[in-house]
């Protein structure tokens, strides 16, 4: 066994200071090259910096840190329900349905003259609607099956890709670019009246995952062992997908499909804490919003003046991780 | 704690695994419960857990109905040890004893997890991880966890009750031992303990009292020498000349294997007579 070098409330001030250290980051770098001085407000930049700086990178850094610790977080809660760490809050079915409600908005133009909001919520509604029936499905006599939620949700998820499709079919030039843009990620839409909108979802999930932190550590040893425990199995699944589904649902609905943060953050952090959900959690939401800033203000300054999806981004750098990670597993000493 | 099962009926679809079971297991006694693969051993203790609730019966704990219990309550009074855990994950020894100990100040529950980890014998293996342990020692590390848990219901009540399903399985002989003497030292400090074993001389040797199952029905019910006879050998386990030897200093019986072969009885002939009543 690797034997953690670092007590866990070591690592979390070292995230928290990274974390610092990556959000002065993001404010200080972009397209209109305002640097440190413009943050602090120390040289004689104006008002149009200041303007940049508070308008339009601090909310979308913040957002950013928000998207990524609600994914992060979810993801680790996802591997731990699922005992599989491979799992990722797509598995329920959230980011599917959030594309199809998303794509129902902007191909039938549901929206009208409220588009910027319609699809979000449309997003919104569908992520939530999808989860509510995939855990329909696999729930008989009170009691979830994890099994049928993992094949529930591939099925599901493909008939919500199909219906998808049809609309995509349908939908002319302008509602394919939007819905081609929306598919890949973004986090250019933040606005502090965006991120008001997602804190209440925010702030009930991260209250449920909280509460979550030791009944998930209970459950990687099985939900009978759980059980005998005197854990409470079903109401612990029923609130982890509520709190996943709180978290993601929004994200996704904003920012579009944003790819393998769910999935690599918290193998990540594994390595370096160990299993106890009560470090995991914490260490994967603040390593989840850190990597998704780092990854935003590279997608925001790569091909300046234009804006890279982060859902590129991170998918470009998640998935040779990811491979990475499952090479490991095949050798038989993954890091889940 | 004494363990009251009255008249208790299980179904699984249309498949009745228990039928009219009745069971007790008194303060400070362990029943062993022996049956053919598939008689409803497992099914029983899942019953006497609390786990499921049976169709027909009662179940109780010291007189109190199980589904009077909230889980935390039943937590504190009886841990069960189960055949297998599906934990592929990375665990820290330590920190899986751990998750056993609710309800304990934080101050103690390294002392407690310490304390389970050696009595099972695994008291330097602390810090390791339970996916690198063989077999038999990650069994052992479950027992500590149930163990501590026993522990921390006994902090505000009596001792309770120690169900443990196959805790041989992946044993060698002195740690067999070691297991079931755990067990014995469990019930002198007050403890009731249930173990399904399909070992019939460690039951034998070590249990109070010997409940024989077979297709969801009581066979035989009694202590070790009543109980263990050539002829529920034959008829419940469809074994041919079987020979039932007396231990001198303890009295017990024991079977030797040598004189052990499998009978020519099918299936069908052991569904037609399923068990001799006692």
């Amino acid at each position: 066994m690797r034997v953690a070098p670092l007590s866990s409330s070591t690592i979390i001030a070292i995230l928290c200071g990274l974390l610092l250290v990556t959000g002065i980051g993001a404010l200080a770098i972009g397209a209109t090259g305002l640097g440190f001085g413009a943050v602090f407000g120390t040289d004689a930049s104006g008002d149009v910096a200041r303007l940049v700086i508070t308008q339009i990178r601090a909310p979308r850094v913040a957002f950013a840190m928000l998207a990524g610790a609600a994914l992060a977080s979810s993801g680790a809660v996802m591997q731990g329900l699922f005992r599989n760490p491979l799992a990722d809050p797509g598995l329920i079915g959230v980011s599917s349905g959030a594309a199809l409600g998303a794509a129902l908005v902007i191909v039938l133009g549901l929206g009208g003259l409220f588009a910027s909001w319609a699809v979000p919520l449309g997003g919104m509604a569908g992520g939530l609607a999808s989860t509510a029936l995939l855990y329909g499905f696999s729930t008989r006599d009170g009691v979830m099956s994890t099994n049928t939620v993992i094949l529930a949700g591939v099925a599901l998820g493909a008939f919500s890709g199909a219906l998808t499709g049809i609309l995509i079919f349908r939908a002319n030039d302008t509602a394919l670019r939007d819905l081609t843009f929306w598919t890949m990620g973004s986090l250019a839409g933040a606005t502090w009246t965006r991120i008001g909108l997602l804190m209440p979802f925010l702030i009930v999930a991260a209250v449920l995952i909280g509460v979550l932190a030791t009944p998930l550590n209970a459950l990687l040893l099985g939900d009978t062992d759980a059980a005998l425990m005197g854990y409470r199995v079903e109401r612990s699944k029923r609130l982890a997908m509520l709190g996943v589904a709180l978290a993601t649902g929004p994200v996704v609905a904003f920012a579009g499909v944003i790819g393998f943060v769910g999935v690599v953050v918290p193998h990540l952090v594994r390595l370096m804490t160990g299993p106890d959900h009560r470090v995991v959690l914490p260490c994967s939401a603040l390593l989840g919003a850190i990597l998704l800033v780092c990854a935003d203000t590279i997608a925001r300054i790569v091909a300046i003046p234009a804006d890279v999806p982060v859902g590129v981004v991170t998918a470009a750098i998640g998935a040779p991780v990811f491979v990475w990670l499952l090479a490991r597993a095949e050798r038989g000493d993954a890091p889940s | 704690m004494t363990l009251r099962l009255e008249a208790v009926s299980c179904r699984v679809g249309s498949r009745l695994l228990l039928d009219a079971v009745s069971l007790e297991v008194p303060r400070g006694a362990m029943v062993a419960v022996v049956g053919p693969n598939g008689a409803g051993k497992s099914t029983l203790l899942r019953v006497a857990s609390g786990l499921i609730e049976p169709e027909a019966g009662d179940v109780t704990f010291d007189g109190i109905p199980l589904k009077d219990m909230t889980p935390e309550r039943l937590a504190m009074r009886r841990a069960m040890l189960t055949q297998d855990s599906p934990l592929r994950t990375r665990f820290p020894v330590m920190d899986l004893v751990r998750t056993g100990l609710r309800g304990v100040p934080a101050k103690q529950v390294d002392a407690f997890a310490a304390l389970a980890l050696r009595r099972v014998g695994l008291a330097d293996f602390a810090r390791r991880d339970v996916l690198s342990l063989s077999g038999g020692e990650r069994q052992r590390v479950h027992l500590a966890r149930v163990l501590a848990q026993l522990e921390a219901g006994a902090l505000s009540d009596t001792p309770g009750l120690l169900l443990l399903d196959e805790p041989l399985s992946a044993q060698d002989l002195p740690r067999q031992a070691l297991v079931l003497d755990i067990a014995r030292e469990h019930t002198r400090r007050g403890g009731s303990c249930l173990v399904v074993l399909h070992d019939l001389n460690w039951a034998a040797s070590r249990a109070d009292s010997i409940m024989v199952l077979s297709q969801g029905r009581v066979c035989a019910t009694g202590p070790p020498h009543a109980v263990l006879t050539p002829d529920m050998l034959k008829e419940t386990f469809a074994v041919a000349a079987p020979r039932v030897h007396m231990h001198d200093r303890s009295g017990r019986p024991f079977v030797v294997p040598h004189d052990i072969t499998a009978a020519q009885a099918s299936e069908t002939e052991r569904k037609a007579a399923p068990c001799i009543l006692p």
